[in-house]
């Protein structure tokens, strides 16, 4: 069996931008960009788009076919993760008595896919629906800064807005929604239209075709679509399909019938590698693996013990097995692909002896010989539970023999997700510790997580405060300039490191199947799909229809 | 005999109603409701609260499903809460298509099973007997989802290394036609469309062909020693009359008793067959929305397999009396 690529070799090609196919990129021989366009591409995935339209799905496969397919958002991130224009060609700010005012320029050429222009009105319908309670859009907090809108002329609208340094954010998620097609539905009936799943009309990129449900969704090159915003996209047709199976949708990577498989299992990156016609692009995603330690448990409540138990895991092992070396063994809440990730910070090691040491020296000695510590009438004894995926099972196991070397008792529970979920964000908190993954988010916000105004809230699993930290994530919320930013989040990251609320695993590496013939796809945090628009298939490997 | 089927249809409703009340207790018994999908920290939970109201889950169960079977009896089905479509449209795109994998299985299922029965019986005891009797154990061990991950990745994976292998033989491993079925002649579509279904319905139906084929040797082991056919064997009939037109149709009773079995036993090996080939029919549809708490959508899938079970023993009671006259249905 081929070695699975080892930590440094993936971390060296994230660094690297993740471009193409890292050292199996070859030099591909010059086409011009008039022999670029045209053929099908096909991206298979396991997750049905729950619909195209945004005031009803919260799905990132959704998310991105809305933002990066079918919709023009205002605003994009570039590779920095600093917005650059998109539909609005650009924007300014004022400052107001209670905030600012922010004014988005929007180009005046692009057209819905019916002919009709895309204007102001449309952004401000979108807003407003957004804002209306009645529409129950999942993300209104996205806006929740935003008070007001005013359309100035058919291109120009001004929002107001309280400050924040990731006031733009929003804009990058949200894709304005055509107010002529959408305009008469009752809010309360918006989610649920028929355009979202039947008859969806953008003016993006690419146009709706067809969607089969359970099957496909298919979209076409929209070859109106302006230069300014990227213009006509090279391929003629995208076609989108529901793989559930991770074995089927190798096997038609494989076989040629699916271009780009998203999200490979870590266990087949290694024979997509060795196949001649197909290679891998892997990326550090907004996802991390972490231990929830319930710290209203006696067990947990001391630092100590919590810091024992992360040196007590052995994490890069976790990552090898578990993940075949697709991972970043993580040392705290802010993921690498983050401006404010702690560079310099080093994970805590694999250091069973210092995690005996810290027990003892926090009370916990195996005073009846049973080979579980106590501590006056408290065993070391937890249980641990995830839900039904191989993965997170196979962590448990780990976690369970390496705990069992310094004295603790593990118990594993695999619960029904929504089960989980309920038992999880109850007020009670009625858990011990669990293995979950959590997504960050560009605009990072982890009071949800840490604060203590939130320990009776849902996410707040590990009970924990300390108001320094409460502090910090306060303030990096209005410091506008990224350098000063910096050193509050290294402090909060390094906090997290010594308190150790949560054992954090990895960061994940997501792999995506890619096969050769399609030319410079370019794939990072951003999403699967950032550049489809520029995604090319040499002319003599598309496909014949006969 | 349309009296039968009218009383046979009326007792089905009760059965039905039965069922649906009894899925409706069940589903909304698990924890969790549709919203919870939508659970995530940037989501508030006046939203949340919002959606129950839109949704009309907010009001007790009792007036649920009671606003359920109002309309359900209306013949509206409501708007699946995950897909945000009206069930209907789902259910038109979603039921052909298991239909038409159960269909071609269930033909698979009971050609292939009786001519390898017959074979067997006629010779029994042969070597030819011995191995297909070891093939159909060795085959009705395998568990569907299994084998179809075989067959995936043998029949359309590993022969497509192969330069030698014709192209007719490569399998698609996923959907029911392929990407550029828009762009094909009518004749290429239908044969596309044949050469998706190969592999799913033999993953389908191979296993239930086998039992099959135990069936049908032990039935017309069973009919050719009976007298009759001494007598005509006796009359001079050359031996291939004998079977296929004395023997068979009295062997076949049993056989036809099958089909009321294996209709349901179809259904439920397509949800784990459709999920290895992503096959867009009901069985993936139905446990989705299991998961996803998909209430209106639990309901009506549940509803239609209920609805086809029925059908399917109903024509096997039908078909019994075809093929026995002694089965009078008042």
């Amino acid at each position: 069996m081929r070695r699975a690529p080892r930590f440094g070799t993936v971390v060296a090609l994230l660094l690297a931008g993740c471009g193409e196919g890292g050292e199996r990129a070859q030099q591909p021989e010059f086409i011009p960009d008039s022999m670029r366009h045209g053929g099908t591409a096909v991206v298979a995935y396991h997750v049905e788009p729950s619909s195209m339209n945004q005031f009803a799905s919260v799905d990132n496969i959704s998310l991105e076919l809305q933002n990066f397919v079918l919709f023009t958002t205002l605003i994009r991130y570039d590779e920095n993760l600093q917005p650059v224009p998109y539909l609005a060609e650009r924007w300014d700010t004022a400052a107001t008595s209670d905030g600012m005012a922010l004014s988005f320029h929007l180009h005046d050429d692009v057209r819905w896919h019916d002919g009709r222009l895309t204007t102001a009105h449309d952004v401000k319908f979108t807003f407003e629906r957004i804002k209306d309670p009645r529409t129950a859009f999942p993300n209104q907090s996205l806006l929740a800064l935003y008070d007001s809108a005013a359309v100035q002329d058919s291109f120009t609208i001004t929002f107001y807005l309280r400050r924040h340094p990731g006031f733009l954010d929003p804009w990058r998620r949200i894709s304005p929604m055509p107010e002529h097609v959408l305009g008469n539905v009752a809010p309360s009936e918006l989610g649920q239209h028929r355009f979202g799943s039947e008859s969806p009309l953008g003016n993006g990129p690419f146009r709706f075709v067809e969607h089969r449900s359970g099957d496909r969704w298919v979209f076409e090159a929209n070859p109106d679509f302006p230069q300014s915003l990227g213009g006509r996209p090279y391929l003629d047709r995208l076609v989108y399909r529901v793989i559930q199976e991770s074995t089927t949708s190798l096997s038609e990577l494989l076989a040629g019938e699916v271009d780009i498989c998203l999200s490979v299992e870590p266990h087949q990156v290694a024979e997509i590698e060795a196949n001649p016609t197909t290679r891998v692009l892997s990326f550090p995603s907004l996802s991390y693996a972490f231990i929830a330690w319930n710290g209203r448990r006696p067990l947990f409540q001391d630092a100590r013990v919590r810091r024992a138990l992360t040196l007590a895991i052995n994490r890069e092992q976790i990552v090898q097995t578990v993940r075949h070396g697709l991972g970043i063994p993580a040392k705290g809440p802010v993921p690498p692909f983050h401006w404010a990730y702690h560079e310099d910070l080093k994970p805590l090691p694999y250091d069973p002896d210092s995690a005996r040491a810290l027990l003892d020296s926090a009370g916990w000695v195996d005073r009846d010989g049973d080979g579980i510590r106590e501590r006056d009438v408290i065993r070391a004894s937890f249980e641990l539970r995830t839900h039904p995926r191989a993965d997170r099972e196979d962590i448990m196991t780990l976690v369970q023999a390496d705990l069992a070397k310094v004295g603790f008792e593990v118990q594993l529970r695999v619960q029904e997700a929504q089960s989980l979920r309920r038992d999880i964000t109850s007020r009670e908190r009625p858990f011990d510790a669990f293995v979950l993954g959590w997504t960050a988010d560009f605009r990072l916000d982890d009071r949800i997580l840490f604060a203590c105004s939130q320990l009776d809230a849902p996410f707040q699993w590990a009970s924990y405060c300390n108001p320094r930290v409460d502090e910090l994530l306060d303030q990096v919320t209005r410091i506008e300039d990224r350098s000063q930013a910096l050193p509050l989040w290294h402090e909060y990251q390094e906090i997290l490191q010594w308190e150790q609320p949560f054992t954090f695993l990895y960061y994940e590496v997501r792999p995506n199947g890619v096969r050769e013939r399609i030319r410079d796809v370019r794939m990072d945090a951003r999403g699967d799909l950032v550049n489809v628009n520029e995604w090319w298939i040499e002319p003599a490997a598309r496909r014949s229809v006969n | 005999m349309t009296t039968y089927i009218v009383r046979r249809l009326l007792q089905a409703i009760p059965l039905l109603l039965g069922i649906v009340t009894l899925v409706f207790i069940i589903v909304h018994a698990a924890p969790g409701d549709p919203t919870a999908m939508y659970v995530h920290p940037g989501v508030s939970p006046d939203v949340i609260e919002q959606m129950r109201e839109n949704w009309g889950l907010d009001r007790p169960i009792h007036i649920q499903y009671l606003s359920w079977l109002r309309s359900f009896l209306t013949g509206d089905l409501g708007v699946s809460l995950t897909q945000n479509r009206p069930i209907v449209s789902i259910l038109a795109e979603r039921i052909p298509n298991t239909l038409i994998l159960s269909g071609t299985s269930l033909v698979l299922i009971f050609a292939m099973g009786i001519a390898i029965g017959i074979v067997q019986a006629v010779r029994q005891h042969s070597q030819l007997d011995h191995a297909l009797t070891l093939g159909a154990l060795f085959i009705y061990s395998m568990p569907s989802f299994w084998l179809g991950l075989m067959l995936i990745l043998i029949l359309a994976y590993k022969v497509h290394l192969l330069d030698w292998w014709p192209a007719v033989l490569k399998f698609p491993a996923s959907g029911m036609t392929s990407v550029d079925y828009d762009l094909m002649g009518g004749w290429s579509q239908l044969g596309d469309r044949l050469h998706h279904l190969v592999l799913p319905s033999i993953a389908l139906g191979v296993a239930s062909a086998a039992s099959v084929a135990r069936y049908m040797r032990s039935s017309m082991l069973e009919v050719i020693r009976q007298d009759y056919i001494r007598t005509a064997r006796a009359k001079g009939l050359p031996e291939r009359a004998v079977i296929l037109k004395h023997a068979l149709k009295n062997a076949l009773l049993p056989i036809v008793t099958l089909l009321g079995l294996y209709i349901p036993f179809l259904f439920s090996g397509a949800v784990l067959v459709e999920y290895v080939f992503s096959w867009p029919g009901m069985g993936r549809t139905i446990v989705d929305a299991i998961y996803q708490r998909d209430y209106p959508l639990v309901m009506a899938t549940t509803f239609i397999f209920a609805v086809l079970v029925v059908i399917a023993n109903l024509i096997a009671d039908i078909l019994y009396a075809v093929v026995d006259p002694r089965i009078r249905y008042e």
